[in-house]
């Protein structure tokens, strides 16, 4: 059963909730432009460019994403941007900065889609080639892998970006705040990943299946 | 190449080999002992890990002397020598390159138990991923055992990106030189047979 017809959430509504994401995303980024903060509207593009992957992936390779997943995606992209976003109520500072939990929160979120990605492609790639199987057991093993290896390169990433804006002296699009707060964001996503690992591989069998299909086709083609 | 990780690549059947790394594993046994009741539970991992890929072979096959290469072993068990991470980049990386290693002998062991399967391509993937991983752990496990055991830990996020530099350079440097071989091992086997069997793609 599918997680679509338990929560009985028609398929117009859920686009629906994709695009106001969507629609915010564009207005953080005209906020970011209007106050001239080159990281709220950085993050925002960013964000808007991810968010068209799934319509992308349909287009050029038939694709079809569940839309709780686009869902799922859009809205880790959207709480990223919103937190960067300075709002009235918290006396003009952003979520990021005025609580402890919104970059615990998103860094889960991301990790969550990082590791579903992994899992449907590595999924696709085992049912493809007979000589590779990992069993469901070295499957979890390998998710957590997966996450905390990213999680690696991704505060690399973080660090060089603030390394590069020193040299050159540009704003920082991306902070590392710290010794803990690396650490944090490391076991932030390990906690996304093993949650993705536990209870999210069966509903990404389906994506997980054309991804499969596209390259029985693409061998069959060479 | 499409084809199964072969584990004659990293399985030897000779006594001599066999009975060093034996030696070598009754070592790691007692290491692994004595750093448990020092309560240094990272070293008692490795040295348990090691061992346990070392014999797996032969206790999935029954024959004690199909065991992985001695030397291999040994450059598994560098990081027990070298003790904490985080002093010098250049011990880092060598550590990086032991975990790297040791990461692509648990393939083999996986392999050989036939619980796991993986092309060499996968394996090297899989192998730079889990030296980055082990990382990622490492900080994860000694920044918990700091907080609450008050054990030495890196004083600052640059101390600690140099830790993960140090792991990157060492994953990818593995990585490369596990692919080098394994296309030399290939290609060695398509001379070999003639061109059937393997492909080298």
């Amino acid at each position: 059963m599918s997680i679509r017809t338990r929560m009985h959430v028609s398929q117009r509504a859920q686009v629906g909730i994709v695009r106001v994401l969507q629609v915010l995303l564009v207005a953080i980024f005209g906020v970011g432009l209007s106050s001239g903060n080159v990281v709220i509207a950085f993050d925002a593009a960013i964000g808007l460019f991810i968010t068209q992957l799934p319509a992308l992936l349909e287009r050029r390779y038939q694709i079809v994403m569940d839309v709780w997943l686009v869902i799922w995606i859009t809205m880790a992209v959207f709480l990223h941007a919103l937190g960067t976003v300075p709002l009235p109520g918290l006396d003009f500072e952003s979520l990021y900065g005025a609580t402890w939990w919104w970059d615990h929160l998103t860094h889960a979120l991301s990790s969550s889609i990082v590791v579903a990605s992994g899992y449907a492609a590595t999924r696709a790639v085992q049912e493809h080639t007979e000589h590779i199987q990992l069993g469901p057991k070295f499957m979890f093993a390998y998710l957590l892998i997966f996450v905390l290896a990213f999680g690696v390169l991704w505060e690399l990433l973080e660090f060089y970006i603030a390394v590069g804006a020193d040299l050159f002296g540009i704003p920082q699009v991306l902070t590392q705040y710290g010794l803990d707060d690396t650490v944090l964001d490391l076991i932030y996503n390990s906690i996304g990943g093993v949650l993705v690992a536990v209870f999210g591989t069966a509903y990404l069998a389906g994506i997980s299946d054309q991804l499969g299909d596209r390259l029985e086709s693409r061998s069959a083609n060479r | 190449m499409s084809q199964q990780l072969p584990e004659e690549w990293f399985l030897k059947d000779t006594r001599i080999n066999a009975a060093v790394t034996w030696v070598l594993v009754g070592a790691l046994v007692i290491v692994a002992v004595s750093a448990f009741l020092e309560l240094l539970l990272a070293r008692m991992a490795l040295a348990v890990v090691a061992a346990f890929v070392a014999v797996t072979p032969a206790l999935a096959e029954k024959t004690w002397t199909r065991t992985v290469p001695w030397p291999l072993l040994l450059i598994c068990a560098i990081p027990l020598s070298i003790g904490a991470l985080g002093v010098s980049f250049l011990t880092d990386v060598v550590a990086g390159l032991s975990i790297a290693a040791l990461g692509m002998l648990v393939v083999v062991a996986f392999q050989s138990v036939g619980s796991v399967r993986m092309t060499p391509n996968f394996a090297v993937f899989f192998v730079v991923f889990a030296t980055l991983a082990t990382a990622g752990l490492w900080a994860i496990l000694s920044a918990g055992s700091a907080y609450y055991f008050d054990t030495p830990f890196v004083e600052t996020n640059d101390e600690l990106m140099i830790v993960f530099n140090a792991a990157a350079l060492a994953a990818f440097l593995a990585g490369g030189v596990f692919r080098l071989y394994f296309q030399r091992q290939l290609k060695a086997n398509l001379d070999r047979v003639g061109g059937e069997g393997v492909s080298a793609r």
